[in-house]
């Protein structure tokens, strides 16, 4: 063998180097991002589907309902009915009689129903809207209706409906076929064989003679042009009428379209399959009322059609023009009302929001308002006799609120919640004119569970209050660790909410050469100046939640390494601090983002697990609001404010460093600047996760950070997460302005007080609002006030990406900060440890009622509040 | 080491800046020149730039200190100079020219003296001007700068032993040189950039 070179050799080690290298990469790449399936065991199973058997009614039921509707379940509370001619639900309740309707009953014409054209008024008879796509070219949005494409379809003669109607545990499920079920022909086969064709004209000739014969197909074959060899209907003297004469003789031998798809067979032909989704809808009675559920697994799509959206019962519930009074509540930001008949709805206008707002990985790159997402998903109607509370229970991150008042299609008031099953996304594709749609191409996994609850009728269940009282019973009633005895109705000091801003990342320069310093705003020792000063101002209920304490400050690095800002001080510091703070009964919480990665973050792959779009992969990330562009991914100058979307699927990763890390960081508790508070799915279309799933996995994430021994404070939280907050900060206490929306009442706040301690956004960054009008607001809402401070001043933020606080001074804003405090904590401490029992709006005067008596009359024009308690009244002017 | 840095090198640089035609006719043809000391002053140079711009007071300059980045500016002048060394040499390789690579990249990087020497003095001086008497500035500013391309007119034409005419000829075609490489380089990166985009969106098809 010749020897090899020097340089051979040489060049053989280094590439040796190099492949093993590659491969240590590739090994620990699949390793820490690729083969990471703990997510999975948050999946869900959605695969079970109770039997149904035969429908049959029931006896019993009460007389007036049993003419047109057959007893279906009943149990200790409730009868559930249903109409079999038109899939008609009634749900009576037993001890009032109450009936509600899933759709107006009884129905009059279309014009009295003030339907003006056909289609809503098959509508206002369905239980179901169905928007679909043609898989194949999702451009243009379709949309089934169960009556007009199902329950409504005129039937041939033997023809079985299009529905069924199963008896299941408690309840009644029906299955509607929606879609024209027929082929092209009807049951005439398009093509024959010779023999069969003989054999057919036999068989009519024996059963009716040459004349059902000649009525039946004798004759009307012809050689056929696509099949050699076979033969074809003549098709040039067809019509529907011929065709329904023909398939009456073919009927007449038996024939069936078992034997129609056998002889298409026979042939060879292409059956087009007709366009028809098939899709159950349960109804089960409750203790409280009933649920329906939509079990997606169930659903059969044929003839190419994707399901894009489902409303579920749209007119349960409705209320007719000129009905009474009430209104219908939907979650609008702090949670709004639209009053029934309001007027406000012109021509086909609704009110319309998405369930925890829309998925980020969904949204338009431009924003077209900017809204309060709406928290809870619930949503209810107020008769002047009844109060329906709905709650989504299921598949709600995929739910939307729909509400329209009469005159906008007919003349019903309704609210309803709609499900997209998968995501439609318009690619644009280099070189393109016209974006490229494209469709997911499974549907999402779920039950899409909603639970229609009917409050008792008495004065505490009544309205929105009685809505909010029930809903907060739900929430924190089945939860061990607020037991009802936080209730205790006795006065106590309100909290004081303080964000201390640590150390922000600053360009600097030295010669021109640029670098990043740390800029410390709040150090751990001028902390503690600050709350000295503030225990010295007999503040002593202190909720400090320190941001950018840790990895290179505000924007910081991922928390699998968490070390303190050196120049903020050391961790003994923070020990002291945190040691001050709790001598007076206040808390500390270390302020912590992990679903929104900062580009900041150097340490973080983002290629391999950021949520990722659907049509083209590319990875998922924003910024700010641009405020000229409107663009969702401003950096405004500083690449800091853009993010990346951390995927679903890594978030368990970092919840477990974070629950390791923080074990050795003396603090109080843990503020999550984004979790719990949004919600967005990974599109990534090897390893989709839905934003169903994602909030499986979040609410998995909360259960185990529910074990940490340390506090948690979240940031404005969706429902799921609320149980497990400690303190629950920057809640809205506005609706969002639209035009429909009538009342904006504090719903959000009303299901919190007494069980969880919160409070609205900083005041001293908010230029719009007096401190007066503030204090109102927050007296109204139950809320605690909340501050954000830096000891140094706020010019020295102005080159960094935190220039929008340009008002953080704790010298500055001492006296205006206690000053509010105090007049807030005179009246709101009289009910600090109460639920919010009653409000009620006047006008410019709400009244607010607690659960230990105490009523608060708000004059928001005179910028007085009125305590009426056991003692008497008292006022108190905040002008 | 030595070879590059002697104190005698360093000291010819300068003897360069009084003698043009004799000491830039000794660095092509006795090697008296150095290419590590031409570079650390087209660095200097650069850092002078940065400097003036970071340093000189308002009443001369209307620059944001906060746009001013020494690095990137760095960057800027040693691509420049490498495109004028590799453009010049790469014309008058075609004209005849006499000068070497070596020697066209240390009389443009001696050239660069006149500036490093005056753009100091300049931004000291500038701290003390007042608003009229901006001129002595622009003075010192101008002659710093007028000199070194003199220095490096005369040098183009000393190391290839060219005329004048033949000189401005080289200058002229120089640039035109410059535009076409930097062309190419503009095309290959967009033709690299493509291929790697084809690359990768079949890598994301696969992978997403």
């Amino acid at each position: 063998m010749k020897k090899m070179s020097k340089v051979t050799k040489i060049v053989l080690v280094l590439l040796g180097i190099a492949l093993i290298c590659v491969g240590v990469y590739v090994a620990q790449y699949l390793i820490r991002y690729t083969f990471r399936k703990e997510y999975k065991e948050y999946a869900q199973d959605y695969s079970y589907y109770e039997v149904g058997k035969e429908f049959a009614a029931l006896s019993g039921g009460s007389a007036e309902l049993t003419t047109d509707f057959s007893l279906a379940a009943e149990n200790d509370n409730f009868r559930l009915y249903i109409d079999t001619k038109t899939c008609n639900v009634a749900l009576e309740q037993k001890s009032t009689g109450k009936v509600f309707y899933t759709n107006p009953y009884p129905l009059g014409e279309m014009a009295e129903e003030g339907c003006k054209a056909e289609l809503p008024y098959e509508q206002l008879q369905s239980q179901l809207f169905v928007d679909y796509y043609m898989a194949d070219k999702p451009t243009l949005l379709l949309s089934f209706s169960s009556y007009g494409d199902c329950v409504g379809l005129e039937l041939n003669e033997g023809e079985d409906p299009h529905y069924k109607i199963e008896s299941i545990e408690n309840g009644l499920r029906v299955i509607f076929t929606l879609g024209d079920t027929g082929t092209e022909t009807g049951m005439v086969p398009k093509y024959l064989t010779q023999e069969r064709y003989d054999e057919l004209v036999a068989l009519l000739t024996e059963a009716g003679g040459t004349k059902l014969a000649k009525q039946g197909i004798r004759g009307k074959y012809v050689e056929s042009d696509d099949y050699k060899g076979y033969l074809e209907l003549n098709e040039s003297n067809i019509n529907p009428f011929s065709l329904n004469k023909i398939e009456d003789a073919l009927s007449q031998i038996g024939y069936t379209m078992d034997d129609y798809y056998a002889d298409m067979a026979d042939v060879g032909a292409e059956v087009v399959e007709p366009v028809t989704i098939q899709i159950p809808l349960e109804y089960r009675l409750t203790a409280d009322g009933m649920e329906t559920n939509i079990p997606t697994e169930q659903i059969k799509e044929t003839g190419g059609a994707a399901v894009y959206e489902v409303a579920v019962l749209p007119f349960f519930n409705a209320q007719r023009l000129d009905g009474g009074e009430g209104y219908m509540f939907v979650p609008n930001g702090s949670g709004a009302l639209i009053n029934f008949d309001n007027g406000l709805m012109g021509s086909n206008m609704y009110y319309s929001e998405y369930v925890y707002g829309q998925d980020l990985l969904s949204v338009k790159e431009t924003i077209e308002d900017i809204t309060e997402e709406s928290r809870l998903p619930v949503f209810g109607i107020q008769k002047e006799n009844s109060t329906m509370l709905v709650t989504l229970d299921d598949g709600q991150s995929l739910a939307k609120i729909t509400a329209y008042t009469s005159g906008a299609i007919s003349a019903y008031n309704y609210v309803y919640s709609s499900y997209r099953l998968r995501e439609y996304e318009a690619v644009v594709v280099d070189g393109q004119a016209d974006p490229l749609s494209v469709l997911e191409e499974k549907i999402y996994s779920a039950y899409l569970k909603q639970s229609y609850h009917v409050l008792p009728d008495t004065e505490e269940y009544d309205g929105y209050a009685g809505m909010a009282k029930y809903y907060r019973e739900m929430l924190f009633g089945n939860d061990e660790s607020s037991d009802s005895s936080v209730i205790t109705n006795e006065a106590e000091d309100i909290k004081f909410y303080v964000d201390l801003l640590g150390a922000v990342e600053r360009e600097s320069s030295l010669l021109g050469f640029k670098y990043d310093e740390t800029l410390a705003m709040t150090t751990f020792e001028e902390a503690e100046k600050i709350i000295n000063e503030l225990y010295g101002s007999n503040i002593t209920n202190l909720v400090v939640n320190y941001k950018g304490w840790m990895n290179e400050g505000y924007y910081h690095d991922t928390v699998d390494n968490i070390k303190i800002v050196r120049k903020l001080g050391s961790k003994s510091e923070l020990a002291a601090l945190k040691k001050l703070i709790e001598s007076k009964g206040g808390v500390l919480y270390g302020d912590v983002a992990l679903q929104f990665v900062s580009f900041a973050a150097d340490d973080y792959n983002y290629t391999a697990q950021s949520s990722r779009y659907y049509g083209q992969g590319y990875a998922a990330s924003f910024g700010k609001i641009g405020p000229t562009t409107y663009s969702r991914s401003a950096s405004l100058g500083y690449s800091e404010n853009l993010y990346d979307l951390l995927s679903p699927k890594f978030l368990p990763k970092y919840v477990d460093y974070l629950m390791e890390e923080m074990e050795d960081v003396d603090v109080t508790g843990v503020s999550l600047r984004d979790m719990g508070s949004v919600l967005y799915s990974d599109k990534k279309r090897k390893e989709l996760i839905s934003r169903e799933f994602a909030q499986h996995i979040a609410e998995g994430m909360f259960e185990k950070l529910d074990t940490m021994d340390k506090q948690l404070m979240l940031n404005n939280p969706l429902d799921y997460a609320l149980p497990y907050a400690d303190d629950v900060t920057n809640i809205s206490f506005y609706k969002n302005a639209y035009v429909f929306v009538n009342e904006e009442v504090p719903f959000y706040a009303m299901v919190m007080h007494g069980y969880v301690d919160y409070c609205g956004k900083v005041y001293n960054l908010n230029a719009n609002i007096s401190a007066a009008e503030e204090c109102l607001e927050m007296i109204e809402a139950g809320a605690s006030p909340h501050f954000v401070f830096t000891y140094e001043r706020s010019s020295e933020l102005k080159y960094t990406a935190l220039n929008d606080h340009y008002s953080t001074q704790f010298a500055t804003w001492k006296d205006t900060a206690i000053g509010m405090y105090q007049q807030v904590n005179a009246v709101l401490s009289q009910v600090a440890n109460s639920t919010m029992d009653s409000h009620e709006i006047q006008g410019d005067v709400v009244t607010v009622g607690y659960s230990n008596g105490v009523v608060l009359t708000i004059d928001k024009a005179n910028l007085t509040v009125t305590v009426e308690n056991g003692n008497g009244t008292e006022t108190y002017n905040f002008q | 080491m030595k070879k590059y840095f002697s104190k005698e090198k360093w000291a010819y640089s300068f003897y360069c800046l009084s003698h043009p035609v004799e000491g830039f006719y000794e660095i092509r043809h006795r090697d008296r020149g150095s290419v590590p000391i031409a570079f650390i002053y087209v660095i200097l140079y650069s850092l002078c730039y940065s400097w003036n711009r970071l340093a000189s007071s308002f009443v001369v300059n209307d620059t944001n200190p906060r746009n001013v980045d020494a690095f990137s500016e760095l960057t800027g002048v040693l691509v420049l100079y490498l495109l004028l060394c590799v453009g010049n040499w790469s014309v008058t390789c075609l004209m005849s020219g006499e000068g070497r690579l070596k020697d066209i990249s240390i009389i443009i990087g001696y050239s660069m003296l006149p500036m490093i020497l005056t753009y100091i003095p300049a931004t000291i001086i500038s701290q003390i001007v007042a608003q009229n008497e901006e001129a002595f500035y622009y003075i010192i500013i101008t002659v710093g700068t007028v000199y070194a391309l003199l220095l490096m007119l005369l040098g183009i034409m000393i190391i290839h032993n060219y005329s004048l005419v033949k000189t401005l000829l080289t200058v002229v075609l120089t640039f035109v040189a410059i535009l076409v490489i930097i062309f190419c380089a503009m095309m290959i990166a967009s033709l690299v950039s493509q291929v790697y985009g084809f690359f990768h969106s079949i890598y994301l098809e696969l992978i997403f």
